[in-house]
């Protein structure tokens, strides 16, 4: 049967899987972390301590960006790994280097809010490294939340931008209205009720894979089951649309793995604002499987 | 950081810890002490007070100190309530059986938690502190909420102390404790002090709760780790003892707090664990219990 993932994982193009899983909705960690790496060595610094999630999410994050790092002349000097069913986060502070330039966390799970208030009491109105965070410590809450004023100015990565921007395209304003989502990235009928904008694209898009996968292999059943699946490892670009509100994307048929556009937001004001956006070259990286070569 | 500051930091954590974990414990503790229960929902009632307050802070209007001094009232109220009712329909049908009374208080947790599952949610949802002070110490800030908890969490064990022994309500618990029948025969209706003790127990975990959720969120999982750090506690400081209570409280929540920060909350936990086992071979009693 079919299985389409939505998890950002490597799992699907590091060849851990089988023919029956594609991850054509989302890049994966690797790919997002290694086109950003870049970005955070020339504009915010090159020594790097990292927060992450004790399990396979966060070493995806580790081993990544940590390579994407030496390989761009940075250093990671400390990795702080976080068991995920922790609650407090304060006693894990005090491991970061003094010597810190970059303080990058992703922290995902019910705690993420207290890790960030955490973590703003600690640096207080004291010296702070800059902060990169990934967007999961924070999805579905609100940046002008009380105790989060000390993030105005720290960088996020989304994958795809909470707040509207200036220069969003119609294919955006289609789907956040038809999802329901105001400009802020709040829900149209509760504005407390804030989205997982950044990562619920991937569902959308996806659905929308599906449905051109099934068409294309002119599916009539469970019998062409296959035969879809081969139909998606038969696409290659995807042009942004209403279909691909994100943006454009390149879908690898060989690792099943597609590849998009990343964006680096900083707060200002309370609301994330794009500054940086990578190009889709920047997130490729060398084959790890060639699925099609797998039976079924 | 260097160690001095990092101690510091430690201990504060360490202390933040220890006085709500002594808060639930005293409720635990107060209720086996008394009615010879062992309250296995005590975690969810810990769990209902945050989920209690999240509900109160939403829906009432006005400033934060305000909806929040609110919350402290109310959401102790509601899950002492609940707990009466629980104590009225379930345990006492049961005649307080202790093995029964285990298996019923089981139950009683899953039913409160899938509950809360149910009407609350899967999320994990933030109660604005009553203000917002930051400590800005030389080497790192501190958030100056976690100190009013402290300052807080004593005042509410003060009280609990003075009621036990100064006031009439303590002294008709202490005799029921001491001995039920005699109780019952100079006139003290039993089954009103155990459903009394029973609301108070699940009161204090609440109260704890509602001081915890500005700074963990309310989540309806969020009962586990309380409900095994208060039978540590209980356990290590003597069933039913009230001074053993607070002792193992500022102990575990102390070497918790310094042990998570220089070691890792894992081993923290081991320690804790092996020192209830350790007190359970070599003093079945606990430190400051009674010997049964």
């Amino acid at each position: 049967m079919p299985y389409l993932v939505c998890s950002e994982g490597f799992h699907v193009a590091s060849g851990m899987l089988n023919r029956w899983t594609l991850q054509p909705g989302i890049t994966d960690v690797r790919a997002q972390v290694s086109s950003m790496a870049p970005w955070v060595l020339a504009n915010l610094g090159k020594k790097v301590t990292m927060v992450f999630p004790d399990y396979a999410f966060g070493h995806d994050h580790r081993d990544y960006f940590s390579a994407a790092v030496a390989a761009g002349g940075g250093e990671v000097i400390a990795q702080i790994a976080i068991p995920p069913t922790e609650t407090s986060f304060t006693r894990y502070l005090p491991q970061i280097p003094r010597d810190t330039e970059v303080l990058y966390h992703v922290m995902v799970g019910p705690a993420v809010l207290t890790f960030v208030k955490e973590l703003g009491e600690f640096y207080g109105s004291g010296a702070r490294p800059q902060i990169f965070g990934f967007i999961d410590s924070l999805e579905a809450v609100d940046t002008a939340t009380p105790g989060l004023e000390f993030l105005e100015g720290t960088h996020f990565w989304e994958g795809h931008c909470r707040v509207k921007q200036a220069d969003a395209s119609e294919h955006e304003t289609f789907y956040r209205t038809a999802v329901g989502v105001d400009d802020g990235g709040a829900s149209v009928s509760d504005a407390r009720d804030v989205s997982t904008y950044a990562h619920m694209f991937s569902v959308w898009e996806t659905l929308f894979v599906i449905k051109a996968g099934m068409e294309a292999a002119g599916y009539q059943g469970p019998a062409d089951r296959q035969k879809f699946v081969e139909a998606v490892e038969a696409m290659t670009t995807m042009p942004a649309g209403r279909e691909h509100p994100q943006g454009d994307k390149i879908f690898n048929g060989k690792t099943h793995q597609v590849f998009g556009h990343q964006f680096i937001s900083r707060v200002e004001g309370g609301k994330l604002m794009r500054v940086h956006a990578t190009s889709i070259e920047e997130t490729m990286y060398p084959d790890a499987v060639d699925y099609t070569a797998m039976s079924f | 950081m260097d160690f001095g500051p990092f101690l510091l930091l430690a201990l504060m954590e360490g202390t933040v810890q220890a006085a709500v974990l002594a808060l639930t414990a005293v409720g635990l503790s107060l209720v086996f002490g008394v009615m010879r229960v062992v309250n296995v929902a005590h975690g969810e009632f810990f769990m209902l007070g945050a989920v209690a307050a999240w509900f109160v802070t939403f829906h009432l209007p006005g400033p934060a100190w305000a909806v929040f001094l609110a919350a402290l009232v109310i959401a102790p109220l509601a899950v002492a309530g609940v707990a009466a009712v629980a104590d009225r329909l379930v345990l006492k049908r049961l005649h307080y059986e202790p093995e029964a009374v285990i298996v019923a208080t089981i139950g009683l947790s899953y039913m409160l938690q899938q509950a809360a599952l149910s009407f609350y949610g899967p999320d994990a949802r933030p109660v604005a502190a009553p203000f917002t002070l930051r400590l800005q110490l030389p080497w790192f800030g501190y958030s100056g909420y976690k100190i009013a908890v402290v300052a807080a969490a004593v005042l509410l064990l003060l009280a609990v102390w003075l009621v036990m022994t100064r006031s009439r309500a303590g002294l008709v618990m202490r005799a029921t404790q001491m001995d039920g029948e005699t109780a019952r025969a100079f006139g003290i209706d039993t089954g009103r002090v155990y459903a009394g003790v029973f609301a108070l127990g699940a009161g204090l975990a609440a109260v704890a709760a509602v001081l915890i959720v500005p700074i963990q969120q309310a989540h309806y999982l969020m009962g586990h780790d309380p409900l095994l750090l208060s039978f540590i506690v209980v356990i290590i400081g003597g069933l039913g003892s009230l001074r053993g209570t607070l002792v193992a409280a500022v102990l575990i929540g102390l070497s918790d707090g310094v042990i998570s920060v220089f070691f890792s909350p894992t081993l923290a936990k081991i320690i804790a664990t092996l020192a209830v086992a350790l007190v359970l071979v070599f003093r079945p009693q606990g430190l400051f219990g009674a010997r049964a």
